[in-house]
């Protein structure tokens, strides 16, 4: 089951990527760094959130692993 | 009920006020900034949703399973490539390319016109300014004796027809203005559309004590009979004689300088030359540049100092004269002290040079021969090369000269000894007078003899035709090869 935090974590994961991304282009606009060199954080940040959500009890697997 | 979201509307309505602005205000740059700043698009959109999620958590209300929809993330992905398709544009510029493939469909499909530019004339001064701009083509300046500046020449358009040719020539008059004491020949080439190939061959007329500055971009110049030359250009040629004062060269690339019978300085500076003559030039001689053709000197009453980040040349007056190129270095009749380091590998050969000075190579052979009567005090060295040494038998020096691998050859006489070195080196000292003659080389052989005449393999000075000609207060040489 998932709790109320993990559902606020999960809700949240697509703004937060979308603005990362954005920060990225901005960065590489503005000429600081390229963003072939700066798109692995939009793994990590993706990664972390992940990460968070599932141990506030989120995104349990489903549909294998044992329970119907 | 699950809440709709508000941000969709948001952003239209300051999508809204942004074209608005733009149409309002037609100078309101929107596609620079648009180009620049669309990422705040996505920082705002992802920044609205995240509010929003956190106000409907705070009030308890159902939160969706994902904060953005696939729909949404499609809609990003088109931003994301407009928007950089946007950027590259700007940054890029290809309406920029496109009018520069313009330019060569005119190069490729038109035609050259030649169109005569009018002679004109204004009347000038004993010894006025005059300031000469032709960005591009032929040069020719000529001193003589009038009061009056005269220009002539013709225009070459390459232009796909005609009328487009007719309207570059009316785009660039020739200007000659003259205020006071300054006269200025202007034409205007920079007016051409950036398309149209255009040059102008000019002929200038003017009094031989006139001080001419000229600008170009590319293009080669001739001057004759003036009293002082300034030049500044991208490329170019340039032949100057009979110059009473200064000359002043400021070139990118140099394909050829030559300068002759020069009453003041003469200061070259250039990133790349080709092939460099400096003869009969009174004042001080200062070259920069580096240069990959031949270069000769001769007949330099002044010092002169030649200089680039491989090699440095400084010698006191030249009445003989110097030729060199990438690979050697051949002087006669040189006053020292003669001071010559390379960083290049380079044989050098000095015949009858006085003073003595300093050499110093990287690699490559030295044969020198110190004038009978000039004696100095004389340091060369070399990494790899053989040093070769001819002294009159008479000359009292004192000599150290050594190698760290191969042999001395004493051909002098008595007065120098060997001395055994150990490993595979060689010492030969000697003299116990005047001034201190140092040899070394790390791997080579070194030679001191007799001077028996001059060294063979020295080409020889051809003989020249000295012609005098009195041109007001001055005394004017001209030389014929």
């Amino acid at each position: 089951m998932a709790t109320a935090k993990a559902a606020l974590l999960r809700a949240i994961r697509g703004p937060l990527m979308l603005m990362t991304l954005g920060a990225l282009f901005l960065w590489d606009h503005l000429g600081t760094q390229p963003f072939s060199r700066t798109f692995p954080i939009l793994l990590i940040v993706y990664g972390v959130l992940k990460l968070l959500e599932r141990t506030a009890g989120g995104d349990q697997p489903h549909g294998y692993g044992g329970q119907p | 009920m699950r809440p709709r979201s508000l941000v969709g509307p948001l952003l239209l309505i300051a999508l809204g006020i942004l074209l608005l602005l733009q149409t309002l205000r037609p100078q309101f740059p929107l596609w620079e900034i648009a180009a620049q700043y669309w990422p705040l698009l996505l920082i705002a959109w992802g920044a609205l949703r995240l509010l929003e999620i956190f106000a409907w958590w705070l009030r308890g209300l159902p939160l969706p399973a994902s904060g953005l929809s696939g729909g949404e993330w499609t809609l990003v992905v088109f931003v994301c490539l407009l928007g950089s398709g946007l950027h590259a544009a700007h940054r890029y510029r290809p309406w920029d390319r496109l009018a520069a493939v313009a330019g060569k469909r005119v190069e490729l499909f038109g035609r050259t016109y030649e169109l005569p530019i009018a002679e004109r004339a204004v009347p000038a001064s004993r010894a006025p300014r005059v300031l000469i701009e032709n960005l591009r083509g032929a040069t020719r300046i000529k001193g003589v004796e009038s009061l009056e500046v005269r220009v002539r020449g013709h225009k070459t358009v390459r232009a796909l027809q005609d009328s487009d040719a007719a309207e570059t020539d009316r785009r660039t008059p020739l200007e000659l203005s003259s205020q006071e004491d300054r006269i200025v020949i202007r034409t205007n080439l920079d007016r051409a559309p950036a398309d149209h190939r255009c040059s102008a061959d000019i002929e200038v007329a003017l009094p031989k004590g006139a001080e001419v500055e000229v600008r170009a971009r590319e293009g080669d110049l001739e001057a004759d009979f003036l009293n002082s030359l300034s030049l500044t250009a991208e490329s170019g040629s340039v032949r100057a004689s009979n110059v009473q004062g200064a000359v002043r060269l400021h070139l990118g690339r140099a394909a050829s300088v030559k300068l002759m019978e020069i009453g003041g300085a003469a200061e070259i500076v250039t990133r790349r030359g080709r092939y460099l003559e400096l003869d009969g030039i009174r004042g001080p001689v200062s070259v920069e540049g580096f240069y990959s053709g031949d270069l000769r000197f001769a007949n330099l009453a002044g010092p002169l100092r030649l200089q680039n980040p491989q090699l440095t040349l400084r010698v006191q007056k030249l009445p003989g004269h110097i030729q060199m190129d990438l690979g050697d270095l051949a002087g006669v009749r040189l006053e020292g002290p003669v001071h010559f380091t390379s960083t290049r590998t380079l044989d050098v050969e000095l015949d009858e040079f006085t003073k003595g000075g300093e050499i110093s190579l990287d690699g490559g052979d030295i044969r020198l021969r110190p004038a009978p009567d000039g004696l100095g005090g004389l340091r060369a060295r070399t990494r790899s090369g053989d040093i070769e040494l001819a002294v009159p038998e008479s000359a009292s020096f004192q000599l150290r000269a050594r190698t760290e691998r191969g042999s001395v050859f004493n051909q002098f006489g008595p007065a120098l000894r060997e001395v055994a070195e150990p490993r595979r080196g060689g010492l030969l000292t000697g003299g116990a007078a005047g001034p201190l003659i140092e040899l070394e080389t790390l791997r080579g052989s070194i030679t001191v003899r007799k001077d028996t005449g001059p060294l063979p393999r020295l080409r020889k000075e051809s003989a020249r035709e000295t012609i005098e000609i009195e041109t007001g207060d001055r005394r004017l040489r001209i030389q014929r090869h």
